[in-house]
């Protein structure tokens, strides 16, 4: 058997050969086809959403802040080696830059950029310009020096140069090391940041907790409801259909301060409870944790009941009908039969709202207190309030990352059920 | 057969499904220890209902199912240990096919060691014991109809119910697995209903067949009895081919009768139940009992018509025929035993014993 194989084996191998060429030809083509189909879609994404989340990404490592202001002190400092005070040439050229960029206006960026590092920095920046435009440019190096450190004792110091040095190339990971509370020391190593600043990790985990306390209500509260969806006769179906999209035909801001009315200490809630006798003093429901649940749970959960429901439509009836006739009890079979064919639903859903409520901003701002603020509250607040789309751009960066590392493991899980499935 | 013992009885059955229109109308029915009865149909005849009710899915809206001379109406379905091979076969997609097979062991808690060897048995039963690590996606229709019908019989149930199980199979391969049915059914002795709504699968199978019409129940008998000697019109036409001719009846002797066709032709025939002087009654010949070579024969019957059309089909030939009372007549004649020629339009006479027609009430 194998001789004969064997014998034949140049042959049959260039057979097979050719047959894969012929198959990957024709496969290509339909690939085309595929992509051609796809290519609006895709231009628009790439335009609309990709760039903008590409260069979120650049920006978090992104600082041209300092060489814009001072290019040649800048080039001439990430030279100097660090361990004794910079020649007086770099003097003379810091001098002169300082001078330059109080004219144009590109200073003030700069002073921003170093205080992250070194909070009093704007100050000192700041002074030394104004000191330093007031008087007339100084003849030689040497004069420079004198004058730089007369307008302030720090420039005579050597911590003041390392940290200009450090801001000055154009990539930091200074902004990331901080999202994830850590931070370079004077070496360079990296470290763990003082607990005081260090309050992102701590974010970023309850901000996982809360998506995940969020995500396990709506999975409690969405299975049933979804099946009941799923097998009800249509005419009852379509009603309550109709009953879980009607919050996406309201503003979500609507919606959301529609809590605030009904959470209220005197609110609905609180009255309705207190007038049969269930409660003696109201509950606070809002600003807390509670409240936050509440209303994350009401946005996300049309989003598990959608991914379950469309999940469960596709179960044949059967297949709970085959499982009672072999002599299971319907809970049984509920359990063994129907559950573990609806988990491909139950994990597009866990991962919607999961992903969906890590990244929510709006319903947490508006009926969480500090305590209950997630990743993107402090997104939003770089972004708007002090302007510091480094740090912003690195806690989205972050934040990206987590939802992908969650998609990826769902791909590869999902793909794994559907191999063992199929 | 007698109705000394029936494993399932089915008693003054009716059911409705929306409150106005009876889908099975008064059923009365015994199904023996051990037989394959098979319940068969047109579309929407109530077989699948009645199948329904039997396995607990459906409640009868009155009358009384029993199993085993014990009621079922509050009995659920996962106690009443019937099993049911469905038409899609409802293979759980999440579970090997050895797990499937095991699935009603494990539920009634048989210890671990004995669901290994039974399983392994129900899977060398239907030939499929290599296969019991597949999921049943990665089987073809025949291999997961095989592991249903394994499934359902894996854990010895009183009676096994199977509705269109073999519905999606291409008709090779049905008939292959017809043959292998039959032969679990003789093997195992197991009672066996079986739904289908094609009458050559009822034939090769049954012990007895129930032709369903109407939600009532036109006829039960074996497929010969069946076939030989319908009870009505619906019958006749339903099972078999048959050519249809009508008539009033002149007179009627014991099993015998008189027709006076509509065209004036006067035929003696069978007579089957329910037919009375003066009144209406159908005539019904098979295609193959029609004989050219009976020509001289004077007891036979005759009828006059035109031969329209000659279709060729390897081991018999079809003539189509125009007569007075049916311009859609059909004969069957093995193709060895043809030896005339054809011309279209060509006037010939038919002749047919009487005992190869029969006379029955008309529907
Ligand atoms: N769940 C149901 N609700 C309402 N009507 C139904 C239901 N199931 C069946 N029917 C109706 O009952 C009648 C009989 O249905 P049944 O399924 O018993 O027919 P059947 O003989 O099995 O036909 P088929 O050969 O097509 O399977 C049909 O008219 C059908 O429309
Ligand atoms: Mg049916």
């Amino acid at each position: 058997m194998e001789l004969a194989v064997e014998n034949n084996g140049p042959s049959l191998k260039d057979e097979s050969r050719e047959l894969k060429i012929r198959l990957r030809r024709s496969q290509r083509r339909q690939k085309m086809k595929a992509l051609l189909l796809v290519a609006p879609l895709f231009l628009f994404t790439l335009i609309v959403f990709i760039t903008p989340i590409a260069l979120m990404m650049v920006r978090s490592v992104e600082s041209p802040e300092v060489q814009n202001a001072f290019p040649e002190t800048s080039k001439a400092l990430m030279q100097w080696q660090a361990t004794e005070l910079p020649s007086v040439d770099i003097y003379a050229l810091m001098v002169q830059e300082i001078r330059q960029s109080w004219a144009d206006k590109t200073l003030s960026q700069a002073a921003q950029r170093i205080n992250y590092e070194d909070p009093g920095f704007r100050s000192l920046l700041t002074r030394t310009a104004r000191q330093l435009s007031r008087g007339s440019a100084p003849k030689t190096a040497a004069e420079a020096k004198a004058l730089l450190i007369k307008t302030n004792a720090q420039w005579g110091e050597l911590p003041t140069w390392q940290v200009i040095k450090n801001t000055a190339p154009a990539y930091t990971s200074y902004y990331l090391l901080t999202s994830l509370d850590l931070q370079k020391n004077a070496q360079g190593d990296i470290v763990a940041a003082p607990e005081d600043q260090g309050i992102y990790v701590n974010i970023f985990l309850r901000t996982l907790w809360i998506a995940f306390v969020v995500t396990m209500i709506c999975l409690v509260l969405g299975f049933p409801l979804a099946h009941l969806l799923a097998n009800a006769p249509s005419k009852y179906a379509n009603l309550l259909m109709i009953g879980v999209l009607l919050p996406f035909w309201t503003s979500l801001l609507v919606r959301t301060s529609a809590w605030v009315v009904v959470l209220q200490k005197n609110g609905l809630i609180n009255g309705l409870l207190e007038s049969i006798g269930l409660i003696n003093e109201p509950l606070i429901l809002l600003f807390n944790r509670p409240g936050v649940y509440i209303g994350l749970v009401h946005i996300l959960l049309p989003f598990m009941v959608l991914s379950l429901y469309s999940v469960m439509k596709s179960i044949p009836g059967t297949y709970m009908r085959a499982a009672l006739s072999l002599g299971a009890h319907p809970v049984v079979a509920f359990f063994k039969v129907y559950v573990p064919q609806t988990l491909p639903g139950v994990a597009a859903g866990f991962l919607l709202c999961f992903i969906m409520s890590i990244g929510y901003y709006i319903t947490p701002a508006l009926i969480g207190s500090p305590q209950d603020q997630m990743i993107s509250y402090f997104i939003a607040y770089y972004t708007n309030n002090v302007i510091n789309w480094g740090m912003a751009s690195a806690l989205g960066a972050i934040l990206l990352l987590a939802s992908t590392l969650l998609f990826v493991l769902y791909a590869r899980l999902s793909n794994r059920n559907q191999i063992k499935m199929g | 057969m007698s109705a000394v013992d029936p494993i399932v009885r089915f008693e003054n059955i009716q059911k409705s499904y929306d409150g106005e229109v009876n889908i099975v109308k008064n059923l009365n029915l015994d199904i023996e220890r051990g037989e394959f009865l098979t319940l068969l149909g047109p579309s929407g005849s109530g077989k699948s209902t009645c199948l329904m009710m039997l396995a607990g899915f459906e409640s009868p809206t009155q009358g009384t199912i029993y199993l085993d001379g014990q009621a079922l109406n509050k009995i659920p379905p996962y106690k009443r240990d019937i099993g049911v091979v469905f038409q899609n076969y409802a293979l759980f997609p999440h579970m090997s096919v050895a797990e499937n097979i095991a699935f009603p062991l494990g539920v009634r808690k048989v210890p671990k060691s004995e669901i290994e060897q039974r399983t392994k048995k129900a899977l060398d039963m239907v030939r499929l014991g290599h296969l019991a690590d597949r999921k049943p996606i990665q089987l073809s229709g025949g291999q997961q109809q095989r592991i249903a019908l394994a499934r359902a019989l894996v854990f010895e149930p009183k009676l096994v119910l199977l509705d269109e199980p073999l519905g999606a199979l291409d008709k090779n391969l049905r008939e292959q697995m017809q043959i292998e049915l039959k032969h679990l059914h003789e093997n195992l002795g197991v009672t066996m209903v079986f739904v289908t709504h094609d009458q050559s699968e009822a034939l090769t199978m049954s012990d007895r067949i129930a032709v369903f019409n109407d939600g009532i129940i036109q006829q039960i008998d074996s497929p010969t009895a069946l076939y030989e000697r319908p009870a009505n019109e619906f019958v006749a036409t339903f099972i078999g081919e048959t050519n249809v001719m009508r008539g009033t009846v002149e007179q009627l002797i014991n099993n015998t009768c008189q027709l006076r066709l509509n065209s004036g032709a006067l035929i003696h025939a069978e007579a089957g139940a329910g037919l009375q002087i003066g009144q209406p009654a159908c005539l019904s010949v098979r295609p193959e009992r029609i004989d050219f070579t009976l020509a001289s024969d004077a007891e036979c019957n005759r009828i006059n018509g035109h031969l329209a059309e000659y279709i060729y089909h390897g081991d018999h030939i079809r003539l189509r025929l125009t007569l007075a009372e049916n311009d859609d007549f059909m004969i069957k004649v093995p193709a060895n035993h043809w030896q005339g020629s054809f011309t279209p339009g060509q006037a010939t006479e038919l002749c047919f014993r009487a005992s190869d027609c029969r006379a029955v009430p008309v529907a």
